[in-house]
C-alpha cells in the first residue's frame, strides 16, 4: 500500500498546565491549502465530520466549499447568496443562514435537503447559536436586531418558536441550550444583567446571579458538553464557571493582565477542566479552570502559537485547523497519564515498559518489570484504554502487545472480549483516520455517536466502500448496516443515472445494471428486488426490468412486475410458481386498477388464474347468489363452457324457491345442453 | 374431555403430530401475556378442529378464561381478545360486525388467527375495508396451521372432502397447493424447519397419479423457495418426540374411485357409513334405537365418542367377526373381575379398588360397542344385503350394455338416493362405461323418482368420472383417466378365491373378497421399494447428500398420503397388512356418501 502522505505520525506533545496535561497531536500535515486567510466563515462538524469554508465572492454572495478534515474536497463552489453564517449540525448537515432569517440545510455533499424559515419580520439577523439537544440532534437559535429570539429545537424537524427580550439595551453575550430533560432555555446577558427564559415562558431577570456577578461586561458565555455548567468571560478578563441555573458559582479566575481577552473571538471548553480562548488568529490560550477554592485565583495559562488558524470544538477536545495542517488538542485522560506519563511508576506504565523490553536484547528485564506490577488487571485495562486513545499505530501496537503480555501474568483468566473489541475498534479508527477517508474520529467520539450513526455519516459523505468495510468489521458479514449501505449506494447510483443523459442510453443502463448486480451478488442476503424497487422509484423501468431478470424469489419478482404494471408477465410468473397467493395478488392488482372487462380478458388467458378468479367470484357470492351468480354465468358463457353452464343452471334451480324461476332455470339448463349438442331429457 | 378417562391418542406418529399442533397452538396463546378471551367463529367445525388438539380445560391452563361465540356479542373482560376464525368472507363480516358492535374497553387488544390458513383475499379485504379502519384496530392477523387432524388414532386427515370435486368440477387447483403446504408441515414435523436448519436430512417423495405428481413438485418448490409467509409464529424444532418417517408416498384417490363406492364391511367403516363419523371422531345415534325403547323421542340422539381403548381394538374387525373379537375382550374382563374376596389381603384390596373404575369403564365401553355392532349388523342384513350382493356380482361380472334390474326396482321404490347413485357408479366403473342408452335409462328413472337435483348429481358424477359412458362422444366426460377395471382386476388379482374375514392381514377381508386397487398398488410399490414411481427429493438444495441414505436402507417408516380421501376399511387393510407403512395421511376420511354429499356447486 502507498504510504499516506498527509497522515501525521509524530509523537504527541504533552504540556503541563498546573496538574493538567494538555496533549497536542498533529493529525494531518501537508494538506492542500485551506486558504484560511481569505475565509470569511468557518465551521467544523462535530465528531470529526467535514469542515465548511466560506469565501466571499461579492458583498452579497459567498462560495462555500466542503472538505474532510484531511482536506479532501467533498463539494466545491457551492454558491450561497446573502449569507450570514454557516454552521454544522450534529446530524451532519450544513446549515446556511442568511441575513433575513432564512436557513438552507445542505448535506455534506452539498445537496440541499430542506430549509427553515424563521419569520417574515426579521430585518437583520444579529447572531445565531447552535445547541445540542437531549435527542442527540441540534437546535438553532437566532437573534435579530430588535432582540427577538427565534428558536427551532431540531433542525431536522423545524418548528419555530420565539421569545422576546424585555429590555432593549445592547446585548453583550447570549446563548441557547437545553438542560437535561428540560425545555430549551435562552440566556441573554446585557452587561452584567442576566435574563433567562424557557420555551413557552417570559424572559425574566435572574436575581440569584447578583451574588456573584462582576460589575463588568460579560462578553462570552459557553455551555459545556454535559450541559451542566456555563463558562462566562468578562471584558476585564475574569472567567467564571457557574451552574446552568446560575445559582452556584464553581470557579472564579483572573487571567494574567498581559492577555487582553476583550476581543477574543472564539471561546469554549476543552473537555471539562480546560477552557480555550482564541484571542488572535495565531494565538490561542488554554486556561486551566480546575480549581478548588471559590476565592479568586490567578489562572494557569498556556499560550499556543500557531499560524493563521480556526478551531473546531469536539466533545473531547478541540481541533486546530491551520492552512495545511490539522492538530488536535485535548486533556490527557487518567489512563493515558498512568501509562504514558513521563516517569510514571503506575502499574500500567510498568507493564508497558516490561513489554517493550520483551523483544530487545534485554529480555530479562521484562520479567523484572512485570513482577513489579501490583494490580495486573487494572494495568491491562489501562493499556487497552491508552491504546484506544492514541493516534499513532506504533504506539497502539505496543500498548496492545503490553496488554496481551500482561494477560500471561494475571492469576485469573482474563476476559479477552474487551481486548478483541478494542482491536476491532482501533482497526476501524485507523481506517477512518487515513487521509483518503479523512475522519479523524477519536475513540471517545466513536463511543459517543455509535456504529450506526458513523455508518450513516460515511454514507452521507459518499464513502460507500469504507462504510461497508466498517460495517462488516464491527457487525460481521450479516450486519444490517451492510445491507443499508449497499441499498443506499444503489439508490444513489440509480438516481444519478436517472438525472443524467444516460437514462436514454441503453448500453449505459445495461452497464449500470451489470455493475450493481455484480456487487449485489457478492452479498447474497441482499435481494435484487430491492434494487429494482429503487429503479422504479427513480423512474427507470427499463433498469428495473433488467434487474428483475436476476431475481429468483417468485414473490419479489411478481411484486416488482406489478409495480411496473406489467400484468401479463406478473400473471405468467405467478402461474408458473403455482402459488395461489401470488395469483391472488395479481388478480387483486388487476381488479383495483382496471375495468372489469379488461382484467377478465387478461385473466382468461391463464387457466390457473381463471379458476382462482372463479373461486373468488363464488366466495363473494356465498351469502346470496345475486350479482356474483350472474358474473359466474358470464364467465362460463365467455369460456363457452356449456357443460358447466348446464350444471350451473341446475344448481341455481336447486336453491331457487320461486317455482317459475325454477322452471326457467331448468329450461335454460336444457338450452345449454342443446347448444352443446345433446338431448338431456 | 373428562368423561373419556380412557381416551387413547393413537400411534406414536399420530401422537407426535398432535403434540406438534398443540405446541403451535400454545405458543400462540402463550405469546400473549395475561388472560385471554377466545371469540369463536360461527362455524362450529372450527371449534371442533381446535378441540381435537386442546379441550377447554387445556386451553384454560394457557390463560384462556372465557370462550364466546362471535355472534353472541358478549363483552370481553380480558386484556386480550383472540379471534379464531375460518378464512371465509362470512367470518370476515362477522369480525367487522363484532368490532363495530361490542362495547369492549378500547384498550383491549384484538388478535385475529385464521385456522387452518389465512386466505390472501380475506387478509387483503380486511386491510382495505373502510379504509383500513378494522385493520388498524387489530394487533395482529396471523394463521395457526392446524391442518392435520387425528382420525381413529392411526390416520391424519386434512378434513377436506371436497378436493376431488373442486379439482374435477370447478377446475380449481388451489386444493393441491393446500395439500402441498400441509405436506410441507409434515416434513417440518419430521425434519425440522428448513429456514432454521438448512442442512437437514432430505425427504424422498414418491408419487403416483397426475395430482400427486403436481403436489410433489409443489412441495419441492415450497421447500426450496422457503415461501415467505406472514405467519411468523413459533415452529417447534426437531426433538425426540418428532415424527419419524423415512419417505412420503403420495397417491391419487382417482386411480381407484371405485372402492369408496362399495359398502365397507369393517366395524369402523360401517359406523362411518351409517352414522357419519364427525369432526371430533364421534357419531350421533338415535337414542331410541340405541336403548331399544319404542317410546323414546325419535329425534333424540346420543353422541358417542369413538376414542376409547375398546374401540381401537375392535375398529378393524369385519362385522361378521366382531363377535369373536368382542368375546376375547369379555374374557379378559371376566378374568379381571375374578377375585376371591375371602383370601384377599388389604394391599390386594387397595390395588383392586384402584383398578375398579377402569374395569367398570371398560365394561361400559364394551357394552356400548356391542350394542353399536348389533345395530350395524341389523342394518346391514335388513337394508344393505341386496346392495352388497349386487356389488359383489358386478365386481365379478359386469355388463354395461343392460340396465341392472335390481337398481331399477330400487329406483322405483325410492330407496336412498346415494345408495342408488353409488351402485350406478359401481356398475359403470366395473363395466368400463355404460352404454349411452343404459345411461340414459338410468338418468330418466332417477329424474322421475328423485327430481332434477338428482339428475344434476348424476351429471356432476359424470363430469367427475364416477359414472362413465362407453364410447361417449366426449360429452360430460371426465378429464381424469378411467380406471380400466377389467384389466386391473386380472393384473392385481383383486378378487382372490379364498377369503378369510377373520384374518386381518388378508387384504381382501374388509370388502369380503375384494381387494381395493389402491391398496394393491401401494402394496406393490412397497414390495418393489417404489421403483417406477415418480421420485422427488425435497430439501436437497442445501444438503450435502443428494439421497437419504437412512431411508434407502430402511424400508419401514413410510408415510402414505392419499390425495382425495381414503375409506376406513382401506386404512384397516393397509394398517393390518403393510407393516412398513407407519402413518396414513389423507385429505379426508371418506365414504361413498361423503363424496356425493361434497360435490360442490359450480
Amino acid at each position: 500500500m502507498k504510504p499516506d502522505l498527509h497522515l501525521a505520525n509524530e509523537q504527541s506533545l504533552w504540556i503541563d498546565v498546573a496538574n493538567i496535561q494538555l496533549c497536542f497531536t498533529k493529525q494531518y500535515e501537508n494538506i492542500s491549502s485551506l486558504n484560511l486567510k481569505n475565509v470569511v466563515h468557518f465551521s467544523a462538524c462535530s465528531f470529526s465530520g467535514p469542515i465548511a469554508l466560506a469565501f466571499s465572492q461579492s458583498s452579497s454572495s459567498w462560495i462555500v466549499s466542503i472538505r474532510t478534515c484531511s482536506g479532501r474536497i467533498l463539494k466545491q463552489n457551492l454558491a450561497v447568496p446573502d449569507a450570514f453564517s454557516i454552521e454544522w449540525t450534529r446530524g451532519h448537515c450544513l446549515l446556511v443562514l442568511n441575513r433575513r432569517g432564512h436557513a438552507a440545510v445542505y448535506s455534506s455533499l452539498g445537496e440541499q435537503i430542506s430549509d427553515i424559515h424563521f419569520s417574515n419580520h426579521i430585518r437583520e439577523v444579529q447572531s445565531s447559536r447552535m445547541f445540542a439537544t437531549s435527542r442527540g440532534d441540534s437546535g438553532i437559535a437566532i437573534i435579530d436586531d430588535e432582540c427577538r429570539v427565534f428558536v427551532v429545537n431540531s433542525v431536522s424537524e423545524p418548528i419555530v418558536w420565539n421569545i422576546n427580550s424585555p429590555v432593549k439595551e445592547e446585548l453583550t453575550a447570549w446563548s441557547a441550550f437545553q438542560p437535561h430533560s428540560q425545555l430549551t432555555h435562552v440566556l441573554l446577558i446585557f452587561g452584567s444583567q442576566f435574563y433567562m427564559g424557557q420555551q413557552g415562558e417570559q424572559m425574566t431577570i435572574q436575581p440569584q446571579a447578583a451574588s456573584w456577578a462582576e460589575n463588568a461586561k460579560y462578553i462570552q458565555c459557553v455551555i459545556d458538553d454535559a450541559r451542566s455548567r456555563i463558562a462566562l468571560l468578562t471584558d476585564t478578563s475574569i472567567i467564571q464557571i457557574v451552574s446552568i441555573d446560575l445559582d452556584t458559582l464553581f470557579t472564579n479566575l483572573r487571567l494574567p493582565s498581559h492577555h487582553n481577552l476583550s476581543n477574543c473571538f472564539d471561546f469554549g471548553w476543552v473537555k471539562t477542566s480546560v477552557l480555550f480562548a482564541q484571542i488572535s488568529p495565531s494565538l490561542t490560550l488554554f486556561i486551566n479552570v480546575k480549581s478548588t477554592s471559590l476565592e479568586r485565583e490567578m489562572a494557569s495559562v498556556y499560550e499556543k502559537h500557531t499560524g493563521n488558524c480556526r478551531i473546531g470544538v469536539e466533545n473531547d477536545g478541540i481541533r486546530i485547523f491551520e492552512n495545511n495542517q490539522v492538530e488536535f488538542a485535548t486533556v490527557a485522560s487518567k489512563e493515558q497519564k498512568t501509562v504514558l506519563g513521563i516517569a510514571s511508576s503506575d502499574d500500567g506504565a510498568l507493564l508497558h515498559e516490561a513489554a517493550k523490553y520483551l523483544d530487545g536484547p534485554l529480555g530479562h528485564q521484562s520479567f523484572e518489570y512485570a513482577q513489579q506490577v501490583q494490580d495486573m488487571l487494572k494495568a491491562i485495562d489501562d493499556c487497552i484504554i491508552a491504546a484506544c486513545d492514541s493516534w499513532q499505530p506504533e504506539l497502539q501496537k505496543s500498548l496492545l502487545k503490553a496488554a496481551r503480555f500482561g494477560m500471561a501474568f494475571s492469576s485469573t483468566t482474563y476476559d479477552t472480549s474487551k481486548l478483541m473489541k478494542a482491536i476491532r475498534e482501533i482497526r476501524v479508527l485507523n481506517e477512518l483516520h487515513s487521509s483518503r477517508t479523512g475522519v479523524p474520529l477519536t475513540h471517545r467520539q466513536l463511543r459517543a455517536i455509535g456504529e450506526t450513526c458513523l455508518i450513516n455519516r460515511l454514507v452521507d459523505m459518499g464513502s460507500y466502500s469504507i462504510a461497508i468495510r466498517i460495517a462488516q468489521w464491527l457487525g460481521g458479514e450479516q450486519s444490517e448496516n451492510v445491507d443499508r449501505v449497499l441499498l443506499e449506494w444503489v439508490r444513489r447510483a440509480i438516481n444519478k443515472a436517472a438525472k443524467s443523459e444516460q437514462r436514454f442510453d441503453k448500453r449505459a443502463i445495461e452497464a449500470l445494471e451489470e455493475k450493481i448486480s455484480a456487487k449485489l451478488l457478492l452479498f447474497p442476503h441482499v435481494s435484487i428486488a430491492d434494487a429494482a424497487k429503487r429503479a422504479i422509484e427513480a423512474n427507470l423501468p427499463q433498469l428495473a426490468r433488467l434487474f428483475i431478470r436476476r431475481e429468483t424469489d417468485d414473490s419479489n419478482h411478481v411484486a416488482i412486475l406489478l409495480q411496473l404494471d406489467d400484468v401479463p408477465a406478473a400473471l405468467e410468473r405467478a402461474a408458473a410458481a403455482q402459488r395461489p397467493q401470488l395469483i391472488h395478488q395479481v388478480v387483486r392488482h388487476l381488479m383495483s386498477s382496471q375495468r372489469r372487462a379488461d382484467y377478465e380478458l387478461a385473466i382468461r388467458k391463464i387457466p390457473l388464474a381463471q379458476c382462482l378468479y372463479q373461486d373468488l367470484v363464488r366466495q363473494e357470492g356465498e351469502q346470496g347468489r345475486g350479482v356474483s351468480s350472474r358474473q359466474m354465468l358470464a364467465l362460463l358463457e365467455q369460456a363457452s363452457d356449456f357443460e358447466r353452464q348446464t350444471l350451473f343452471h341446475f344448481d341455481v334451480a336447486e336453491v331457487e324457491r320461486n317455482p317459475s324461476e325454477r322452471l326457467k332455470c331448468t329450461a335454460s339448463s336444457q338450452r345449454c345442453c342443446k347448444k352443446y349438442g345433446r338431448q338431456s331429457d | 374431555m373428562d368423561e373419556h378417562t380412557q381416551f387413547v391418542e393413537g400411534t406414536v406418529e399420530v401422537k407426535s403430530a398432535l403434540e406438534y399442533g398443540r405446541s403451535i397452538l400454545f405458543s400462540v396463546l402463550d405469546s400473549l401475556d395475561g388472560d385471554k378471551t377466545i371469540v369463536w367463529d360461527r362455524d362450529r367445525s372450527l371449534m371442533h378442529r381446535v378441540n381435537l388438539f386442546a379441550g377447554a380445560s387445556l386451553l384454560a391452563t394457557h390463560g384462556v378464561v372465557a370462550n364466546h361465540g362471535i355472534e353472541t356479542r358478549k363483552r370481553a373482560e380480558t386484556p386480550h381478545v383472540v379471534f379464531f376464525l375460518s378464512p371465509t368472507i362470512i367470518s370476515l363480516d362477522l369480525l367487522c360486525d363484532y368490532i363495530d358492535n361490542v362495547q369492549n374497553d378500547p384498550k383491549t387488544l384484538y388478535q385475529v388467527f385464521f385456522i387452518p390458513e389465512a386466505w390472501y383475499v380475506v387478509r387483503e379485504k380486511l386491510k382495505l375495508r373502510e379504509n383500513g379502519k378494522y385493520w388498524e384496530r387489530l394487533e395482529s392477523v396471523k394463521e395457526i396451521p392446524l391442518c392435520w387432524l387425528p382420525r381413529d388414532g392411526e390416520c391424519l386427515s386434512l378434513s377436506q372432502p371436497q378436493i376431488a370435486s373442486k379439482l374435477l368440477l370447478n377446475g380449481d387447483w388451489t386444493p393441491l397447493h393446500k395439500c402441498a403446504t400441509a405436506l410441507n408441515q409434515l416434513i417440518d414435523m419430521s425434519r425440522g424447519d428448513i429456514t432454521i436448519n438448512p442442512n437437514q436430512r432430505v425427504m424422498t417423495i414418491y408419487s403416483r397419479g397426475k395430482w400427486s405428481q403436481d403436489v410433489a413438485k409443489m412441495v419441492q418448490r415450497i421447500r426450496t423457495s422457503t415461501e415467505v409467509t406472514n405467519n411468523n409464529i413459533f415452529i417447534p424444532g426437531v426433538t425426540d418426540s418428532s415424527l419419524k418417517i423415512n419417505r412420503i408416498v403420495i397417491i391419487d384417490r382417482w386411480i381407484d374411485p371405485l372402492t369408496p363406492m362399495l359398502t365397507q364391511l369393517t366395524y369402523s367403516g360401517l359406523l362411518d357409513e351409517m352414522f357419519k363419523t364427525g369432526m371430533v371422531n364421534s357419531i350421533k345415534v338415535p337414542l331410541g334405537e340405541f336403548e331399544e325403547k319404542d317410546d323414546a323421542d325419535p329425534f333424540d340422539s346420543k353422541e358417542i365418542y369413538l376414542t376409547d381403548e375398546i374401540y381401537h381394538r375392535l375398529k378393524h374387525s369385519h362385522i361378521n367377526c366382531f363377535g369373536q373379537e368382542a368375546a376375547k375382550i369379555l374374557t379378559e374382563l371376566k378374568e379381571d373381575e375374578q377375585f376371591d374376596r375371602e383370601k384377599m389381603s388389604v394391599a390386594e384390596y387397595a390395588v383392586l379398588v384402584k383398578k375398579m373404575p377402569r374395569i367398570l369403564k371398560r365394561k361400559q365401553f364394551t357394552s356400548t360397542h356391542m350394542r353399536l355392532a348389533e345395530m350395524t349388523r341389523m342394518h346391514l342384513y335388513c337394508k344393505l344385503s341386496d346392495t352388497v350382493k349386487n356389488e359383489k356380482e358386478l365386481l365379478e361380472v359386469s355388463d354395461g350394455d343392460k340396465i341392472l334390474p335390481f337398481l331399477e326396482d330400487q329406483i322405483f321404490d325410492a330407496a336412498p338416493l346415494y345408495r342408488i347413485l353409488r351402485l350406478i357408479s359401481v356398475h359403470s366403473l366395473t363395466s368400463g362405461g355404460l352404454k349411452p342408452s343404459v345411461l340414459q335409462q338410468y338418468r330418466r328413472a332417477v329424474n322421475q323418482s328423485y327430481g332434477s337435483s338428482a339428475l344434476n348429481k348424476i351429471l356432476k358424477m359424470q363430469k367427475m368420472g364416477l359414472i362413465r359412458e362407453k364410447g361417449g362422444s366426449g360429452k360430460m366426460s371426465c378429464e381424469y383417466a378411467p380406471i380400466l377395471f377389467q384389466q386391473m382386476k386380472k393384473q392385481y388379482d383383486m378378487l382372490p378365491q379364498n377369503v378369510n374375514e377373520m384374518k386381518l392381514d388378508d387384504p381382501s377381508y374388509a370388502y369380503s373378497g375384494f381387494t381395493p386397487l389402491l391398496v394393491k398398488i401401494i402394496e406393490e410399490g412397497d414390495k418393489v421399494r417404489w421403483t417406477g414411481w415418480q421420485k422427488t427429493i425435497v430439501g436437497a438444495e442445501n444438503s450435502t447428500t443428494k439421497n437419504d441414505v437412512i431411508a434407502d436402507s430402511d424400508s419401514s417408516g413410510t408415510c402414505i398420503f392419499v390425495l382425495g380421501g381414503i375409506t376406513r376399511a382401506e386404512t384397516a387393510i393397509i394398517k393390518e397388512s403393510l407393516p412398513n407403512v407407519s402413518l396414513i395421511t389423507t385429505s379426508a376420511m371418506l365414504t361413498g356418501d361423503k363424496i356425493l354429499e361434497n360435490i360442490t356447486n359450480i
